[in-house]
């Protein structure tokens, strides 16, 4: 899986792709955990629209950027328009620590394209 | 209903075959035609049983993780994993959303949630120290007679 940081002003977009799973995860958390060391960002969107597969490994990765970055106040938001994605997060409860866009016109009011 | 055909994988309990469970899984289910839907959710209850097997049955530890799929003739998917890893300790408790005992590790505890949602039936059998063998029903296209 392959994790890609972009910055706009205060707002940290973190761009997921390919399969997140149990074994990816171990060392997508490592580069995610690296990257929040370095400055505190007033949002993270988590965009899983680069995803081709997530289990519930996806929801302990977001999880952990949620407990690493909201001691610092961090907004977390989650982006995707998948339908077996929002279906995991919800079953997971996600919504009690973060903000889910499943539609990108909502993305576009926190992210210039 | 008549059996179509049968299979069994063993591999070892490295994370990197989660993966090549998954791609195993989808392979042995495509003359069904599953929907794209159907084959990731299959997929992913596959995934999800075998990550357990990987971090919970076998933690520190590397074992044999046997993956065994069966296709019926009405459309039927039966799946099921085994370990011979440490077993659950309280299976209703392991089942309950949210819960789970690698907290230092980060897991979600949804792993069995997932399972429950994307397949149709599922059973566990699991005793300490006697391993843990999921097992998994799925009908595909249920409109199809």
């Amino acid at each position: 899986m392959e994790i890609l940081f972009e910055e706009q002003n205060d707002t940290l977009m973190i761009l997921l792709r390919g399969e997140l799973d149990h074994h990816n995860s171990l060392a997508g958390r490592e580069k995610l955990t690296l990257k929040l060391s370095q400055k505190n960002y007033r949002r993270l969107i988590f965009n899983l629209e680069g995803l081709t597969f997530m289990d519930s490994s996806g929801i302990s990765f977001i999880a952990n950027g949620y407990k690493l970055a909201s001691v610092f106040g961090t907004e977390i938001y989650v982006y995707t328009t998948n339908q077996r994605y929002l279906r995991i997060l919800n079953m997971a409860n996600m919504r009690e620590l973060c903000t889910i866009l499943p539609h990108g016109k909502e993305l576009c009011k926190l992210w210039k394209f | 209903m008549e059996i179509l055909n049968e299979m069994r994988l063993m591999f070892l309990s490295k994370s990197e075959n989660e993966s090549f469970a998954r791609v195993t899984a989808s392979a042995f289910i495509s003359p069904l035609d599953p929907t794209v839907s159907e084959l990731v959710e299959v997929k992913t209850a596959v995934s999800e049983a075998v990550s357990n097997a990987v971090i919970h049955g076998y933690d520190k530890t590397v074992g044999v993780i046997t993956l065994e799929m069966r296709i019926f003739s009405d459309y039927t998917v039966e799946v099921t994993v085994t370990d011979s890893g440490k077993g659950i300790l309280d299976i209703e408790k392991a089942r309950e959303p949210l819960y789970t005992t690698k907290t230092e590790e980060e897991r979600s505890g949804m792993g069995f949630t997932v399972m429950e949602s994307f397949m149709d039936a599922l059973e566990v059998e699991s005793e300490p120290g006697k391993g843990t063998k999921i097992f998994m029903r799925k009908r595909l296209h249920p409109t199809h007679t």
